[in-house]
């Protein structure tokens, strides 16, 4: 199958599947990204305290295949962004009676993403971006701990990115993840998200939560339908 | 779509579940780095649970219409494949005293988990072995499963592999493949199967499995080759069958069925009917059980005669080298 037919098959599925109320432009989150002398991949770290907390719906995602069926139980995600001189740290925060982080036969682990349009426009689409608009993808995973640097320009074209300048690691606690992300503001990957270091502006993103218990692996995940914006602060 | 098909026959009258071709392919594929658990072919008493336990009963496959695919379940590593475990050699082999060979880590399955236990009562209890790996399959569930297009269908020879650099161990393919023949590697983080030795079969050589069958059970051509056995015995003689057609993948890796001798009554006589079921035969194989028996019975009867069997002869197979044709279109050896 070619890519154009791939990635319209998927929009006939998309056009298919997708409740009409889902499009409509839900407002989205603001995170403010504080200002902190210390940002980074610790979801522990006391940082976080003083950073404020903004709450983000979420919601199955469209099936981009007839093999991704399934209602996804992560809703609602608290989220955190803190920016220091070096960086950007984003932290996630959602509902998870147990830890899956297991690597068997049979079981799948939880996991966590933001995702980034390349060029910051928020015309991108952001169901994994299409036709030349791609997306950054950081993802989080149970089983190894460690983030995943990640890109994709339509359903099943999700690949790694030859830098690995992400970081990542998450924590279980009372029925909790915390998972906190962190990347310096410049990259050598040219396809990575572009993040000012002059921060001015918003920078749209969106989020994805997999619950491994449920199953919930590649498209059969909780996401945010529209990009969320992160306001960088003064 | 692939433009020529490589398919295997394994004649289950010859097979004497011996296990080496399970060993050949492990030594050569499946012993290290999260694979130690897999095996890409293994050999399973009939009937029973098989590997992994309960396979039949997973589901996968596309639904009778051909164009759904039905839900299947992922197999566990304890209860239905059974863990790689350890055997108390240096205690068997080196030290004193009559230690018999144990593993060392308590087993609940195994890949030849119930060897010899088959079906019915003294005096006609029977069982058979049949060999299983990946069919190739001319329309493969687990292809058609992966929503990242990391399996594909070699158009030179059919052989289905996944690609590693495209898998991300989602396993929809596991549970599709109505054969269980995909296993997720956890150390690896992705699905990975039978790759019917393509580099063996690149270079005419054939698989580790079958070239190693000291039943000389097992024949390996591509099926639009009118001289090799696999045109032969399924198009031709039509006496090797699909192992459960009904799920509607088209497997390549094709089944003489066993005959067997007769059941004897309760005053000891034999009855004429064969102990192996017919119709558990046809649960397996399909419809065209019966057919296939009668061709054999027929043929084994002009040998035992003294007459000539082409058949017979081609089953037999008096010279190894006469199994296999992988010569490619245009350099095969006639
Ligand atoms: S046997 Fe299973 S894994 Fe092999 S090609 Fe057929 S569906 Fe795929
Ligand atoms: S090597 Fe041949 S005879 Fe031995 S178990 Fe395998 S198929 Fe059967």
């Amino acid at each position: 199958m070619s890519a154009t037919i791939r990635a319209r098959a998927a929009l006939g599925l998309l056009a298919a599947t997708l409740p009409l109320a889902a499009l409509a432009q839900e407002p989205a989150a603001t995170i403010q990204a504080a200002r902190a002398a210390i940002a980074a991949a610790d979801p522990d770290h006391p940082a976080w305290n003083a950073a404020p907390a903004s709450v983000v719906k979420l919601e199955t995602a469209f099936p981009g295949h007839p093999s991704i069926v399934g209602t996804a139980v992560a809703q609602r995600l608290v989220v955190k962004a803190l920016r220091s001189a070096a960086g950007l740290a984003i932290r996630l925060e959602w509902s998870d009676p147990a830890a899956d982080s297991q690597k068997t036969q049979h079981r799948f682990a939880d996991g966590a993403a933001i995702q980034f349009p390349r060029d910051g426009k928020s015309d991108t689409t952001p169901y994994m971006g299409g036709g030349g608009r791609h997306v950054n993808i950081w993802y989080w995973n149970a089983a190894r701990n460690t983030a995943e640097n990640l890109w994709a320009d339509g359903f099943g074209t999700l690949a790694r990115m030859p830098t690995q300048d992400v970081k990542a690691s998450g924590h279980h606690a009372d029925g909790k993840w915390r998972v906190a992300f962190f990347r310096a503001f410049r990259s050598s990957e040219p396809r990575a998200a572009k993040l000012p270091a002059t921060p001015v502006g918003t920078q749209p993103l969106a989020f994805a939560v997999w619950d491994g218990a449920n199953n919930e692996r590649d498209g059969f995940k909780a996401v945010t339908m529209n990009w969320q914006s992160l306001q960088w602060a003064r | 779509m692939s433009t020529r098909q490589l398919a295997m026959v394994i004649d289950l009258n010859k097979c004497i579940g011996c296990q080496t071709c399970t060993l050949a392919c492990k030594s050569q594929w499946t012993d290290r780095d999260g694979r130690e658990f897999m095996y890409w072919n293994h050999v399973e008493s009939k009937p029973g649970k098989g590997y992994p336990r309960d396979w039949e009963q997973a589901g996968g496959g596309w639904e009778s219409n051909g164009e759904k695919l039905k839900p299947g379940r992922l197999p566990r590593l304890e209860e239905d494949y059974g863990i790689p475990a350890d055997f108390n050699y240096d205690a068997t082999l080196f030290q004193e005293g009559m230690q018999p060979l144990r593993p060392t880590e308590a087993m609940q399955w195994g890949p030849n988990w119930e060897e010899d236990q088959g079906a019915g009562e003294f005096p006609n209890g029977y069982f058979f072995y049949l060999p299983r790996l990946c069919n190739h399959c001319t329309k493969p569930a687990c292809l058609a499963a992966c929503p990242r297009q990391a399996i594909s269908k070699r158009a030179e020879d059919g052989i289905v592999l996944i690609d590693q650099e495209r898998c991300r161990g989602y396993r929809y393919c596991v549970a599709a493949c109505p054969y269980k023949k995909i296993y997720f590697n956890p150390l690896a983080g992705r699905s990975e199967k039978c790759i019917f030795c393509y580099p063996r079969v690149e270079k005419g050589i054939p698989q580790a499995c079958a070239y190693q069958c000291v039943g000389r059970a097992r024949h390996v051509s591509y099926l639009d080759d009118q001289a090799g056995a696999a045109y032969r015995l399924v198009h031709e003689w039509k006496v090797a069958l699909p192992l459960h057609p009904e799920h509607g993948t088209q497997p390549n890796v094709y089944y003489v069925p066993p005959l067997s001798t007769s059941t004897f009554d309760a005053a000891g006589k034999p009855t004429g009917k064969p102990r192996i079921p017919d119709d558990y035969l046809v649960s397996l194989f399909g419809p065209g059980v019966g057919g296939a028996l009668e061709t054999l019975q027929r043929e084994i009867a002009k040998k035992e005669q003294g007459a000539a069997s082409e058949l017979m002869d081609l089953l037999i197979a008096y010279r190894h080298g006469d199994m296999f044709r992988l010569g490619r279109l245009g350099e095969q050896k006639s």
